[in-house]
């Protein structure tokens, strides 16, 4: 709390993006058509992670169901009072969302509907980064992982910490606002690369950092794990905030429900991070207890509206 | 040069054999500084070196400007048409070393050729080249019939981090007609696959690359359906032009169509990165592709980014393509077959002339699945 004081204002940001619903007594004016989550593949991935097994690309507009290029879905959306996307999508066999394809559609929306656009890009390659670069996008998030074990194990991914760490370098060096994301947990509830994870992420400058929690998503081979104790978590938010003092650290939408939820969000408070996504009931008053102001956005984590 | 003196040059060139001695293309000794003179329109970000006997290579590929059976001593001739001069190694790997002090080396590539020390060669060869350069990526250009799991792995422990294979040939019967026994040569369909597949499951996804040739008398088929077949095992397809290297047995072959060779280019990559599924490219008779039914707009996106008619080569440690071989399968002055750099509007102009897409394209409404 003291880092936060030190660099950052009092207010603390509640981010309730399109992805799902979200109401609690203290956010009852989410509009989830301003902040929207687009699947390219709908929910074909060709990883199938054992944390996800497409399941969270359900909750999310299908682009392959519909006849439409990517840019005709957009603009509909945009009659209806959308601001922004999230690009999202499956993965093919490398880890990369195909964007490619769709780069024109979304030079189109980012230049003629002027939307603000987050990108999914997974494990993108140079020439799919270089198209990003010329887009001018918030962000690009990418699921940090600092496990080789993990990334075959839970991403069936033949792939290697390095390759994470090439897709911040090549993100980085075409000048795309990062936004990383770390998963607690993802190792089945254990936190083995967690770590190394935040580590490779402070050598580049960030947008800002996300962490989330393992969420065991019934019908996903982790139904049944559980996730990282309330004392690992919150020793590795402050960690994270020492090894980052002056980037916004986000506590990002995936995390697991329930009483814990409460919990979790206090000590992303009281560990000085800068954001919640869809805070539970009692965090705002929480929050403001501690001195700081809430503020509210229907938005992915660290959107500033421009 | 007189008879007498130009044999004994023949002679001392001859006993310049590696691992001591390693034939550069003269791209790369620019590159090194080795030779004077500058490379027009691109850099070349890969340092190519080939292993050199005396009897050059003994396999006998009728396309190859190193068969056995070409005429012409060894040392006189060309590989995919530009000379390669002979330096020592250590000087070469201490150049290397250099290069990379100053602004870093795209790519080293060592390659084999078929002879009984190659393996060995290739070991020693590498390990020189780490010494001088501990963090350059380098690929191994090996040939399959030589090699088994475990040069694989003593490969992997020089230092090489991909394999390059050459298997030239889209299809079993071409390559038995241009590299195996029907043109007396030691080179084995099956034999190269096991290599392949063992490369890919110990170097990993897309670090492994098989080299095809458009232009062996081959099908468009041939073709598209290995490109399929290499993506879904994660084992990348490098594309060559056939261009006949006079002296050797497909010396007086045409080369195919510019037209082929783009409409080629452009499905490798609507496969590759694209999706571009198996049923949307239809064949005539002859296995020539006669339609591509894929959304007319993405065909001419596709086009017009450039990048489907650049040259295939390994990665440098940022993922972008080192390997450009300027002048590898066409001659200064001749249009492109490949473009080392990526082409420019002007050259997009000529792409699409030659290519005459609107032959093989498919109608408006056909969208991708």
């Amino acid at each position: 709390m003291e880092i936060r004081r030190q660099h950052f204002p009092d207010t603390i940001r509640f981010h309730n993006p399109g992805l799902r619903r979200h109401r609690t007594s203290e956010i009852t004016c989410q509009q989830t058509e301003e902040f929207v989550s687009i699947s390219l593949t709908g929910t074909h991935c060709a990883l199938n992670c054992k944390h996800c097994g497409t399941h969270v690309l359900r909750g999310m507009n299908d682009l392959s169901r519909t006849k439409e290029s990517l840019f005709e879905l957009c603009s509909k959306l945009a009659e209806k009072g959308t601001r922004g996307i999230l690009i999202s999508g499956g993965c093919d066999r490398q880890g990369r969302v195909p964007i490619l394809a769709h780069l024109p559609d979304l030079m189109k929306i980012r230049k003629v509907l002027g939307m603000t656009i987050r990108i999914h890009p997974g494990l993108p390659d140079e020439e799919t980064t270089k198209g990003l670069a010329e887009l001018d996008i918030d962000g690009a998030m990418v699921d940090i992982i600092g496990s080789d074990r993990t990334i075959r194990d839970v991403y069936h991914l033949e792939a290697k910490t390095g390759d994470y760490d090439a897709v911040l370098e090549r993100l980085s060096r075409h000048g795309i606002p990062l936004v990383p994301h770390i998963i607690l947990g993802l190792h089945f509830g254990k936190m083995i690369g967690e770590w190394k994870a935040l580590q490779m992420t402070t050598k580049y400058p960030l947008k800002l950092l996300v962490l989330v929690i393992l969420m065991p998503l019934s019908g996903t081979e982790m139904e049944n794990v559980t996730p990282p104790s309330l004392n690992e978590i919150g020793s590795f938010f402050e960690t994270a905030r020492k090894a980052l003092p002056q980037t916004e650290i986000m506590l990002g939408c995936a995390r697991p429900l329930g009483s814990i939820k409460k919990e979790v969000d206090r000590l992303a408070i009281d560990t000085g991070l800068n954001g919640i996504a869809y805070p539970a009931e009692g965090t705002l008053s929480y929050a403001r207890q501690l001195g700081l102001e809430p503020e509210i956005i229907n938005a992915c984590c660290g959107i500033n509206w421009d | 040069m007189n008879l007498q003196t130009d044999f004994e040059v023949k002679q001392k060139e001859a006993s310049r054999i590696s691992p001591e001695y390693v034939r550069i293309s003269i791209a790369a000794a620019i590159e090194l500084r080795l030779k004077p003179g500058r490379i027009s329109g691109c850099s070349c970000n890969c340092i190519n070196l080939l292993q050199n006997y005396p009897q050059g290579c003994y396999a006998n590929c009728t396309y190859c400007g190193l068969a056995r059976e070409r005429p012409g001593t060894a040392e006189d001739n060309s590989f995919i048409r530009v000379a390669w001069p002979l330096y020592p190694t250590d000087l070469v790997a201490e150049k290397i070393g250099e290069l990379e002090n100053d602004k870093s080396v795209g790519r080293v590539c060592v390659a084999q050729v078929q002879d009984h020390r190659a393996n060995r060669d290739l070991i020693d060869i590498t390990s020189r080249v780490r010494r001088h350069a501990p963090e350059v990526p380098i690929s191994a250009l090996v040939t399959a019939t030589l090699l088994n799991e475990d040069w694989l792995q003593r490969i992997q422990d020089a230092g090489a981090d991909i394999i390059g294979i050459g298997l030239d040939a889209a299809s079993e019967e071409v390559f038995y007609q241009t590299r195996g026994k029907g043109t007396k040569g030691p080179h084995d369909w099956m034999k190269h696959w096991e290599i392949v597949r063992k490369a890919r499951e110990m170097f990993g996804p897309m670090k492994v690359n098989c080299h095809l040739i458009v232009g062996l008398g081959e099908t468009d088929r041939d073709l598209v359906e290995m490109f399929h077949m290499l993506k879904s095992e994660q084992v990348a397809a490098y594309l060559f032009s056939f261009n006949p290297e006079p002296g050797t047995k497909m010396g007086n072959t045409p080369r195919v169509p510019i037209a082929r060779t783009r409409r080629i280019q452009l499905v490798k990559k609507l496969i590759e990165d694209y999706e571009l599924p198996e049923f949307a490219i239809q064949f005539d008779e002859s296995g020539a592709i006669s339609m591509i039914d894929a959304p007319r707009e993405l065909l001419e996106r596709v086009t017009n980014s450039g990048v489907a008619f650049m040259t295939d080569g390994c990665p440098d440690r940022r993922g972008e393509m080192a390997c450009n071989r300027p002048y590898g399968s066409y001659r200064p002055g001749e249009e492109f077959r490949d473009y080392p750099f990526l082409p420019r509007t002007e050259d997009l102009e000529v792409i699409r002339d030659e290519m005459k897409l609107p032959e093989v394209a498919g109608s408006e409404e056909i969208t991708l699945a």
